[in-house]
Protein backbone atom coordinates (compact mmCIF):
# COMPACT_ATOMS: atom_id res chain seq x y z
CA UNK A 1 0.00 0.00 0.00
CA UNK A 2 1.51 2.97 -0.84
CA UNK A 3 1.41 6.31 1.54
CA UNK A 4 -1.96 7.91 -0.33
CA UNK A 5 -3.94 5.72 0.13
CA UNK A 6 -2.20 4.89 3.92
CA UNK A 7 -3.84 8.17 4.46
CA UNK A 8 -6.60 8.05 2.85
CA UNK A 9 -6.88 4.84 4.96
CA UNK A 10 -6.26 7.22 8.29
CA UNK A 11 -9.04 9.63 7.28
CA UNK A 12 -11.88 7.50 7.08
CA UNK A 13 -10.58 5.99 10.12
CA UNK A 14 -11.10 9.13 11.58
CA UNK A 15 -14.43 9.57 10.53
CA UNK A 16 -15.36 6.33 12.02
CA UNK A 17 -16.12 4.97 8.39
CA UNK A 18 -13.86 1.70 8.32
CA UNK A 19 -14.55 -1.59 10.02
CA UNK A 20 -12.65 -2.91 13.15
CA UNK A 21 -11.16 -5.13 11.07
CA UNK A 22 -9.84 -3.01 8.78
CA UNK A 23 -8.77 -0.15 11.32
CA UNK A 24 -6.96 -2.98 13.84
CA UNK A 25 -5.12 -3.99 10.03
CA UNK A 26 -4.76 0.25 9.70
CA UNK A 27 -3.37 0.43 13.08
CA UNK A 28 -0.81 -2.39 12.56
CA UNK A 29 0.38 -0.82 9.36
CA UNK A 30 0.99 2.91 11.28
CA UNK A 31 2.58 1.01 14.27
CA UNK A 32 5.29 -0.68 11.92
CA UNK A 33 6.38 2.91 10.21
CA UNK A 34 7.34 5.97 11.88
CA UNK A 35 6.41 8.02 9.21
CA UNK A 36 3.15 6.66 9.08
CA UNK A 37 3.07 7.10 12.74
CA UNK A 38 3.53 10.63 11.97
CA UNK A 39 1.47 10.89 10.15
CA UNK A 40 -1.13 9.62 11.61
CA UNK A 41 -0.43 11.81 14.83
CA UNK A 42 -0.68 14.90 12.59
CA UNK A 43 -3.93 13.63 11.37
CA UNK A 44 -5.50 12.89 14.40
CA UNK A 45 -4.00 16.54 15.64
CA UNK A 46 -5.66 18.02 12.93
CA UNK A 47 -9.22 16.38 13.63
CA UNK A 48 -9.36 16.96 17.00
CA UNK A 49 -8.24 20.91 16.52
CA UNK A 50 -11.34 20.91 14.14
CA UNK A 51 -13.62 19.33 17.22
CA UNK A 52 -12.08 21.81 19.42
CA UNK A 53 -13.66 24.80 17.60
CA UNK A 54 -16.66 26.16 19.59
CA UNK A 55 -20.02 25.34 17.59
CA UNK A 56 -21.26 29.08 16.27
CA UNK A 57 -24.81 29.13 18.26
CA UNK A 58 -26.34 32.21 19.41
CA UNK A 59 -26.70 32.61 23.00
CA UNK A 60 -30.52 31.82 24.38
CA UNK A 61 -30.13 35.78 25.45
CA UNK A 62 -29.47 36.72 21.94
CA UNK A 63 -31.75 34.66 20.01
CA UNK A 64 -34.44 35.93 22.65
CA UNK A 65 -34.15 39.33 21.61
CA UNK A 66 -34.02 38.58 17.83
CA UNK A 67 -37.36 36.70 18.47
CA UNK A 68 -38.72 39.78 19.99
CA UNK A 69 -37.37 41.87 17.38
CA UNK A 70 -38.89 39.58 14.75
CA UNK A 71 -42.16 39.63 16.54
CA UNK A 72 -41.99 43.50 17.07
CA UNK A 73 -41.43 43.95 13.10
CA UNK A 74 -43.73 41.58 12.04
CA UNK A 75 -46.47 43.41 14.02
CA UNK A 76 -45.58 46.67 12.72
CA UNK A 77 -45.18 45.54 9.42
CA UNK A 78 -48.94 44.28 9.24
CA UNK A 79 -50.22 47.63 10.63
CA UNK A 80 -48.17 49.96 7.89
CA UNK A 81 -49.32 47.49 5.20
CA UNK A 82 -52.94 47.50 6.29
CA UNK A 83 -53.06 51.38 6.76
CA UNK A 84 -51.56 51.59 3.28
CA UNK A 85 -54.44 49.70 2.30
CA UNK A 86 -52.71 47.13 0.63
CA UNK A 87 -54.00 43.73 0.60
CA UNK A 88 -52.98 41.95 4.60
CA UNK A 89 -51.31 39.12 4.01
CA UNK A 90 -48.46 36.73 5.33
CA UNK A 91 -46.50 36.19 2.35
CA UNK A 92 -44.31 39.69 2.38
CA UNK A 93 -43.98 39.36 5.70
CA UNK A 94 -42.35 36.31 4.92
CA UNK A 95 -39.80 37.16 2.75
CA UNK A 96 -38.58 39.92 4.96
CA UNK A 97 -38.44 37.60 7.61
CA UNK A 98 -36.17 35.14 5.46
CA UNK A 99 -33.96 38.24 4.07
CA UNK A 100 -33.35 38.88 7.50
CA UNK A 101 -32.50 34.98 8.34
CA UNK A 102 -30.57 34.81 5.22
CA UNK A 103 -28.40 38.24 6.65
CA UNK A 104 -27.97 36.65 9.87
CA UNK A 105 -26.63 33.01 8.42
CA UNK A 106 -24.26 34.77 6.27
CA UNK A 107 -22.48 37.31 9.33
CA UNK A 108 -22.73 34.00 10.73
CA UNK A 109 -20.70 31.65 7.93
CA UNK A 110 -18.50 35.13 7.71
CA UNK A 111 -17.58 34.47 11.23
CA UNK A 112 -16.94 31.24 11.06
CA UNK A 113 -14.88 31.42 8.01
CA UNK A 114 -12.98 34.13 10.20
CA UNK A 115 -12.57 31.93 13.17
CA UNK A 116 -11.67 28.79 11.09
CA UNK A 117 -8.95 30.91 8.80
CA UNK A 118 -7.75 32.11 12.63
CA UNK A 119 -7.37 28.33 13.52
CA UNK A 120 -5.11 27.62 10.16
CA UNK A 121 -2.92 30.65 11.00
CA UNK A 122 -2.77 29.28 14.48
CA UNK A 123 -1.69 26.18 13.48
CA UNK A 124 0.84 27.05 11.00
CA UNK A 125 2.03 29.18 13.87
CA UNK A 126 2.10 26.65 16.22
CA UNK A 127 4.03 24.50 13.46
CA UNK A 128 6.40 26.79 12.91
CA UNK A 129 7.43 27.76 16.56
CA UNK A 130 7.21 23.87 17.14
CA UNK A 131 10.23 23.84 14.57
CA UNK A 132 12.51 26.92 15.61
CA UNK A 133 12.17 24.98 18.85
CA UNK A 134 13.23 21.57 17.38
CA UNK A 135 16.40 23.31 15.44
CA UNK A 136 17.36 24.45 18.72
CA UNK A 137 18.38 20.95 19.49
CA UNK A 138 22.05 20.91 20.36
CA UNK A 139 22.11 17.41 18.36
CA UNK A 140 23.25 17.89 14.75
CA UNK A 141 21.82 14.35 13.70
CA UNK A 142 18.64 15.55 15.49
CA UNK A 143 18.06 19.03 13.62
CA UNK A 144 19.18 17.61 10.32
CA UNK A 145 15.81 14.96 10.85
CA UNK A 146 13.89 17.31 12.08
CA UNK A 147 14.27 19.34 8.67
CA UNK A 148 14.20 15.96 6.65
CA UNK A 149 10.87 14.61 8.14
CA UNK A 150 8.92 18.21 8.23
CA UNK A 151 9.71 19.31 4.92
CA UNK A 152 8.83 16.31 2.97
CA UNK A 153 7.39 18.13 -0.42
CA UNK A 154 5.73 14.97 -0.57
CA UNK A 155 3.57 16.02 1.86
CA UNK A 156 2.43 19.02 0.18
CA UNK A 157 3.50 22.61 0.02
CA UNK A 158 4.53 24.27 2.89
CA UNK A 159 3.68 27.44 4.21
CA UNK A 160 5.79 30.85 3.64
CA UNK A 161 6.32 30.77 7.43
CA UNK A 162 7.83 27.14 7.20
CA UNK A 163 10.11 28.26 4.22
CA UNK A 164 11.13 31.44 6.45
CA UNK A 165 12.30 29.37 9.49
CA UNK A 166 14.24 27.20 7.01
CA UNK A 167 15.63 29.98 5.21
CA UNK A 168 16.80 31.36 8.91
CA UNK A 169 17.93 27.44 9.78
CA UNK A 170 20.40 28.34 6.58
CA UNK A 171 21.62 31.62 7.83
CA UNK A 172 22.25 31.20 11.31
CA UNK A 173 22.85 27.20 12.04
CA UNK A 174 26.68 26.69 13.17
CA UNK A 175 26.66 23.03 11.50
CA UNK A 176 27.87 22.76 7.85
CA UNK A 177 25.78 19.63 7.46
CA UNK A 178 22.92 20.90 8.92
CA UNK A 179 22.74 24.33 6.45
CA UNK A 180 23.94 21.40 3.43
CA UNK A 181 20.62 19.57 4.72
CA UNK A 182 18.53 22.85 4.80
CA UNK A 183 19.93 23.63 1.47
CA UNK A 184 19.28 20.66 -0.28
CA UNK A 185 15.67 20.53 1.25
CA UNK A 186 14.81 24.51 0.09
CA UNK A 187 16.28 22.91 -3.63
CA UNK A 188 13.00 21.51 -3.62
CA UNK A 189 10.69 25.03 -3.39
CA UNK A 190 12.94 26.96 -5.85
CA UNK A 191 9.43 27.78 -7.97
CA UNK A 192 9.21 30.37 -5.13
CA UNK A 193 10.79 33.60 -5.66
CA UNK A 194 12.28 34.04 -2.05
CA UNK A 195 14.05 30.77 -2.07
CA UNK A 196 15.61 31.66 -4.93
CA UNK A 197 16.39 35.40 -3.37
CA UNK A 198 17.43 33.53 0.14
CA UNK A 199 19.91 30.87 -1.86
CA UNK A 200 21.85 33.94 -3.56
CA UNK A 201 22.20 36.27 -0.95
CA UNK A 202 23.21 32.91 1.49
CA UNK A 203 25.91 32.01 -1.38
CA UNK A 204 27.83 35.19 -0.29
CA UNK A 205 28.20 34.35 3.45
CA UNK A 206 28.54 30.93 3.43
CA UNK A 207 32.10 29.70 4.35
CA UNK A 208 31.90 25.76 3.56
CA UNK A 209 33.09 24.74 0.15
CA UNK A 210 31.08 21.67 0.29
CA UNK A 211 27.46 24.22 1.17
CA UNK A 212 28.90 26.90 -1.51
CA UNK A 213 29.07 23.72 -4.20
CA UNK A 214 25.81 22.68 -3.41
CA UNK A 215 24.21 25.99 -3.68
CA UNK A 216 25.77 26.96 -7.26
CA UNK A 217 25.06 23.51 -8.74
CA UNK A 218 21.09 24.28 -7.25
CA UNK A 219 21.35 27.51 -8.76
CA UNK A 220 22.64 26.44 -11.67
CA UNK A 221 19.83 24.37 -13.02
CA UNK A 222 18.02 27.92 -12.80
CA UNK A 223 16.73 29.90 -15.81
CA UNK A 224 17.45 33.52 -14.16
CA UNK A 225 19.86 36.37 -15.22
CA UNK A 226 20.20 37.35 -11.79
CA UNK A 227 21.91 33.89 -11.11
CA UNK A 228 24.18 34.01 -14.03
CA UNK A 229 25.23 37.20 -12.43
CA UNK A 230 26.00 35.72 -9.09
CA UNK A 231 27.93 32.76 -10.88
CA UNK A 232 30.38 35.40 -12.95
CA UNK A 233 31.02 36.76 -9.63
CA UNK A 234 31.89 34.06 -7.89
CA UNK A 235 34.35 32.78 -11.10
CA UNK A 236 36.30 35.96 -10.89
CA UNK A 237 36.96 35.85 -7.26
CA UNK A 238 40.06 34.26 -6.18
CA UNK A 239 39.62 34.13 -2.99
CA UNK A 240 37.22 31.34 -3.32
CA UNK A 241 38.06 27.37 -3.11
CA UNK A 242 39.16 26.12 -6.75
CA UNK A 243 36.54 23.71 -6.45
CA UNK A 244 33.89 26.26 -5.91
CA UNK A 245 35.18 28.28 -9.03
CA UNK A 246 35.16 25.34 -11.36
CA UNK A 247 31.76 24.82 -10.29
CA UNK A 248 30.48 27.84 -10.81
CA UNK A 249 32.48 28.04 -14.21
CA UNK A 250 30.56 24.89 -15.32
CA UNK A 251 27.54 25.92 -14.25
CA UNK A 252 28.17 28.80 -16.86
CA UNK A 253 28.85 26.80 -19.79
CA UNK A 254 25.87 25.20 -18.66
CA UNK A 255 23.75 28.75 -18.91
CA UNK A 256 25.40 29.28 -22.22
CA UNK A 257 24.14 26.14 -23.95
CA UNK A 258 20.24 27.26 -22.94
CA UNK A 259 18.44 30.28 -23.68
CA UNK A 260 17.27 32.28 -21.12
CA UNK B 1 77.91 -20.86 -1.98
CA UNK B 2 79.90 -17.63 -1.75
CA UNK B 3 77.04 -15.98 -4.05
CA UNK B 4 74.96 -17.32 -1.43
CA UNK B 5 76.75 -15.56 1.21
CA UNK B 6 77.73 -12.48 -0.42
CA UNK B 7 73.98 -11.66 -0.74
CA UNK B 8 72.86 -12.58 2.41
CA UNK B 9 75.74 -10.42 3.79
CA UNK B 10 74.35 -7.59 1.08
CA UNK B 11 71.08 -8.42 2.17
CA UNK B 12 71.94 -7.95 6.13
CA UNK B 13 73.94 -4.74 5.45
CA UNK B 14 70.68 -2.79 3.43
CA UNK B 15 68.19 -3.83 6.32
CA UNK B 16 70.81 -2.31 9.09
CA UNK B 17 71.46 0.98 6.39
CA UNK B 18 67.57 1.35 6.32
CA UNK B 19 67.22 1.02 10.08
CA UNK B 20 69.86 3.30 10.99
CA UNK B 21 68.46 6.09 8.31
CA UNK B 22 65.05 5.78 9.97
CA UNK B 23 66.50 6.03 13.70
CA UNK B 24 64.50 4.63 16.56
CA UNK B 25 60.83 5.14 17.00
CA UNK B 26 59.03 6.09 20.48
CA UNK B 27 55.20 6.08 21.04
CA UNK B 28 54.26 9.39 22.36
CA UNK B 29 51.00 9.61 24.17
CA UNK B 30 48.65 12.50 25.81
CA UNK B 31 46.21 11.70 28.30
CA UNK B 32 43.00 14.32 29.18
CA UNK B 33 40.65 11.93 31.65
CA UNK B 34 37.19 12.87 30.56
CA UNK B 35 34.64 10.80 29.28
CA UNK B 36 31.37 13.18 28.51
CA UNK B 37 31.33 16.10 26.35
CA UNK B 38 32.49 16.48 22.90
CA UNK B 39 35.59 15.99 21.33
CA UNK B 40 36.61 18.21 18.49
CA UNK B 41 39.18 17.45 16.24
CA UNK B 42 40.48 19.81 14.12
CA UNK B 43 43.08 19.72 11.10
CA UNK B 44 44.67 15.99 11.80
CA UNK B 45 45.79 15.12 8.37
CA UNK B 46 45.67 11.64 9.01
CA UNK B 47 44.04 10.54 12.29
CA UNK B 48 42.73 6.79 13.53
CA UNK B 49 39.69 7.54 16.53
CA UNK B 50 39.12 5.36 18.13
CA UNK B 51 36.00 4.39 20.65
CA UNK B 52 37.19 2.81 24.09
CA UNK B 53 35.73 1.68 27.26
CA UNK B 54 37.58 4.29 28.98
CA UNK B 55 36.98 7.31 31.16
CA UNK B 56 40.15 9.66 29.79
CA UNK B 57 40.74 10.67 26.00
CA UNK B 58 44.16 9.50 24.64
CA UNK B 59 46.17 10.80 21.99
CA UNK B 60 49.27 8.61 20.97
CA UNK B 61 51.62 9.23 18.08
CA UNK B 62 54.93 6.97 16.73
CA UNK B 63 57.59 9.71 16.44
CA UNK B 64 60.77 9.01 14.82
CA UNK B 65 64.01 10.41 16.49
CA UNK B 66 64.91 11.92 13.04
CA UNK B 67 62.02 13.85 12.54
CA UNK B 68 62.42 15.29 16.28
CA UNK B 69 63.92 18.97 15.46
CA UNK B 70 67.75 19.30 17.13
CA UNK B 71 67.88 22.58 17.54
CA UNK B 72 63.98 23.25 19.02
CA UNK B 73 65.03 20.87 21.83
CA UNK B 74 63.51 22.41 24.77
CA UNK B 75 61.30 24.55 23.14
CA UNK B 76 57.69 23.95 22.05
CA UNK B 77 56.12 24.49 18.87
CA UNK B 78 53.24 27.33 18.87
CA UNK B 79 51.36 28.73 16.08
CA UNK B 80 49.27 31.93 15.54
CA UNK B 81 46.38 31.00 17.74
CA UNK B 82 48.89 31.14 20.73
CA UNK B 83 48.54 27.41 20.84
CA UNK B 84 51.55 25.54 22.69
CA UNK B 85 52.65 21.38 21.17
CA UNK B 86 51.94 20.15 24.48
CA UNK B 87 52.09 16.45 23.61
CA UNK B 88 55.45 16.87 21.88
CA UNK B 89 54.49 15.78 18.73
CA UNK B 90 53.37 19.00 16.36
CA UNK B 91 49.33 18.53 18.16
CA UNK B 92 47.53 20.95 20.92
CA UNK B 93 45.35 19.13 22.89
CA UNK B 94 42.73 22.28 25.51
CA UNK B 95 39.84 21.31 26.70
CA UNK B 96 36.95 24.50 27.03
CA UNK B 97 34.18 23.52 28.84
CA UNK B 98 32.93 20.49 28.41
CA UNK B 99 34.90 20.49 24.68
CA UNK B 100 38.03 19.19 24.22
CA UNK B 101 39.75 20.17 21.36
CA UNK B 102 42.81 18.20 19.40
CA UNK B 103 44.13 20.45 16.97
CA UNK B 104 47.38 20.19 14.45
CA UNK B 105 49.05 23.13 15.02
CA UNK B 106 51.54 23.30 12.06
CA UNK B 107 51.96 21.98 8.46
CA UNK B 108 55.61 20.42 9.71
CA UNK B 109 53.61 17.53 11.93
CA UNK B 110 56.77 15.33 13.56
CA UNK B 111 53.36 12.87 13.74
CA UNK B 112 52.52 10.13 12.17
CA UNK B 113 49.92 7.72 12.87
CA UNK B 114 48.26 9.38 15.28
CA UNK B 115 45.27 7.64 17.58
CA UNK B 116 43.15 9.02 19.36
CA UNK B 117 41.02 6.77 21.86
CA UNK B 118 37.58 8.29 22.83
CA UNK B 119 35.41 6.81 25.84
CA UNK B 120 32.71 5.73 24.30
CA UNK B 121 29.63 8.32 25.91
CA UNK B 122 31.89 10.81 23.88
CA UNK B 123 30.46 13.14 20.97
CA UNK B 124 33.01 13.23 17.94
CA UNK B 125 33.50 16.32 16.09
CA UNK B 126 36.13 16.38 13.24
CA UNK B 127 36.83 19.63 10.67
CA UNK B 128 39.59 19.87 8.31
CA UNK B 129 38.99 22.10 5.56
CA UNK B 130 43.06 22.55 4.55
CA UNK B 131 44.90 20.69 1.46
CA UNK B 132 47.36 18.13 3.52
CA UNK B 133 44.38 15.89 4.40
CA UNK B 134 45.17 11.77 3.96
CA UNK B 135 42.85 9.67 5.76
CA UNK B 136 40.11 9.99 8.64
CA UNK B 137 39.49 6.66 10.11
CA UNK B 138 36.87 6.22 12.75
CA UNK B 139 36.24 3.02 14.11
CA UNK B 140 34.25 1.17 17.18
CA UNK B 141 31.76 4.29 18.06
CA UNK B 142 28.36 4.84 18.84
CA UNK B 143 27.92 8.27 20.17
CA UNK B 144 26.99 11.14 17.64
CA UNK B 145 29.58 11.73 15.12
CA UNK B 146 30.10 14.96 12.54
CA UNK B 147 32.73 15.19 10.31
CA UNK B 148 33.12 18.27 7.94
CA UNK B 149 35.98 17.72 5.61
CA UNK B 150 37.27 18.86 1.75
CA UNK B 151 39.83 16.55 1.09
CA UNK B 152 39.94 13.22 3.68
CA UNK B 153 38.63 10.13 2.52
CA UNK B 154 36.59 8.92 5.33
CA UNK B 155 36.55 5.09 6.88
CA UNK B 156 34.12 4.27 9.11
CA UNK B 157 34.42 0.99 10.74
CA UNK B 158 32.14 -0.74 13.42
CA UNK B 159 29.84 2.54 13.68
CA UNK B 160 26.32 2.58 14.32
CA UNK B 161 25.13 6.20 14.02
CA UNK B 162 23.74 8.58 14.37
CA UNK B 163 25.79 10.94 12.43
CA UNK B 164 26.85 13.60 9.80
CA UNK B 165 29.46 13.29 6.98
CA UNK B 166 30.46 15.49 4.56
CA UNK B 167 33.74 15.35 1.93
CA UNK B 168 33.86 17.16 -0.98
CA UNK B 169 37.33 15.68 -2.53
CA UNK B 170 37.01 12.42 -0.65
CA UNK B 171 35.50 9.19 -0.60
CA UNK B 172 33.46 7.60 2.37
CA UNK B 173 33.22 4.05 3.22
CA UNK B 174 31.16 3.25 5.82
CA UNK B 175 30.62 -0.35 7.46
CA UNK B 176 27.40 0.01 10.36
CA UNK B 177 27.46 -2.66 13.26
CA UNK B 178 24.01 -1.97 13.77
CA UNK B 179 21.80 1.05 13.23
CA UNK B 180 20.84 3.54 15.63
CA UNK B 181 17.33 4.85 16.04
CA UNK B 182 18.35 8.07 17.00
CA UNK B 183 19.02 11.33 14.96
CA UNK B 184 19.62 10.43 11.84
CA UNK B 185 22.40 9.70 9.11
CA UNK B 186 23.81 11.62 6.44
CA UNK B 187 26.82 10.42 4.25
CA UNK B 188 27.60 13.02 1.44
CA UNK B 189 30.72 13.22 -0.97
CA UNK B 190 30.78 15.74 -3.73
CA UNK B 191 33.27 14.06 -6.47
CA UNK B 192 33.99 10.59 -4.62
CA UNK B 193 31.75 7.54 -3.58
CA UNK B 194 30.05 6.64 -1.33
CA UNK B 195 30.33 3.04 0.14
CA UNK B 196 28.13 2.00 2.82
CA UNK B 197 27.53 -1.94 4.53
CA UNK B 198 24.32 -2.02 6.56
CA UNK B 199 23.40 -4.90 8.67
CA UNK B 200 20.66 -6.55 6.87
CA UNK B 201 17.98 -5.87 9.78
CA UNK B 202 18.22 -2.17 9.90
CA UNK B 203 15.29 -0.09 10.00
CA UNK B 204 15.29 3.04 7.98
CA UNK B 205 13.56 5.48 5.70
CA UNK B 206 16.32 6.16 3.07
CA UNK B 207 17.17 8.47 0.49
CA UNK B 208 19.79 7.48 -1.92
CA UNK B 209 21.01 10.34 -4.29
CA UNK B 210 24.03 10.33 -7.43
CA UNK B 211 22.87 13.11 -9.48
CA UNK B 212 25.86 12.45 -12.12
CA UNK B 213 26.46 8.30 -11.42
CA UNK B 214 24.67 5.86 -10.32
CA UNK B 215 23.21 3.68 -7.37
CA UNK B 216 24.33 0.43 -6.67
CA UNK B 217 22.73 -1.94 -3.83
CA UNK B 218 21.33 -5.14 -2.73
CA UNK B 219 18.70 -4.21 -0.41
CA UNK B 220 15.14 -4.02 -1.16
CA UNK B 221 14.03 -0.54 -1.18
CA UNK B 222 10.21 -0.03 -1.08
CA UNK B 223 10.58 3.03 -2.95
CA UNK B 224 8.03 5.95 -2.04
CA UNK B 225 8.97 8.62 -4.56
CA UNK B 226 9.01 6.82 -8.09
CA UNK B 227 10.26 9.95 -9.48
CA UNK B 228 9.95 10.68 -13.42
CA UNK B 229 11.72 7.53 -14.81
CA UNK B 230 14.03 9.49 -16.84
CA UNK B 231 17.61 7.86 -16.70
CA UNK B 232 19.24 11.64 -17.40
CA UNK B 233 17.39 13.35 -14.35
CA UNK B 234 19.69 11.77 -11.80
CA UNK B 235 19.35 9.30 -9.83
CA UNK B 236 17.60 9.59 -6.79
CA UNK B 237 16.01 7.06 -4.94
CA UNK B 238 13.53 7.55 -2.25
CA UNK B 239 11.94 4.72 0.41
CA UNK B 240 12.02 2.56 3.25
CA UNK B 241 13.91 -0.67 4.17
CA UNK B 242 11.94 -2.73 6.81
CA UNK B 243 9.00 -1.14 7.77
CA UNK B 244 10.56 1.91 8.14
CA UNK B 245 13.01 3.81 10.88
CA UNK B 246 16.01 6.77 11.46
CA UNK B 247 16.47 8.75 8.50
CA UNK B 248 19.36 7.77 6.11
CA UNK B 249 20.55 9.89 3.20
CA UNK B 250 23.52 8.61 1.09
CA UNK B 251 24.73 11.15 -1.59
CA UNK B 252 27.63 11.08 -4.20
CA UNK B 253 27.29 14.34 -6.11
CA UNK B 254 29.38 13.11 -9.29
CA UNK B 255 30.45 9.42 -8.51
CA UNK B 256 28.29 6.25 -7.75
CA UNK B 257 26.87 5.31 -4.44
CA UNK B 258 26.70 1.69 -3.00
CA UNK B 259 24.44 0.37 -0.16
CA UNK B 260 25.21 -3.22 0.32
CA UNK B 261 23.21 -5.27 3.80
CA UNK B 262 26.21 -7.69 5.58
CA UNK B 263 25.90 -10.87 4.98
Amino acid sequence: MNIEKIEDRMVLALEGALSNSEFETLMKVINENHEYTLIWKSYQEMYQDMEDVLPETPSSEVATKFHEWLDNYQEEKVINIAQKGVKKGPIMLWRKWAGVAAIFIGVLGFWSMYQSNRQVEGTLADMSKQMERLMEQQSTSERIKAIRVNFNPEKGDLSNTMIDVLIQVLNTDQSSNVRLAAVETLAQFMDKEVVREALIKHLALEEDGGVKLTIITILGQQKNEKIKTTLENIVNDDSQEKFVIDEAHMQLIRFDQIDI
Amino acid sequence: MKTYIYLVLTLALMCASTSSMQGQTAKKEHKTTMSTGTLSIIDLDDVLVEGYNGSEVVVSSMVAESEENERAKGLKLMNAMGLDDNTGFGIAVYQEGTELFVRQISKSCSCSDVTIQVPKGMKINVSHSNYNAENLRIKNVSSELEITTNHHDVRLEDVTGPMAVKTVYGSIDAIFTSLSQTGSVSLYSVYELVDVTIPSQSKMNVTLSAPYGSVYSNINVDVSDHGNGSWNSGTTIKGSFNGGGVEFSVKSAYEDVYLRQAN
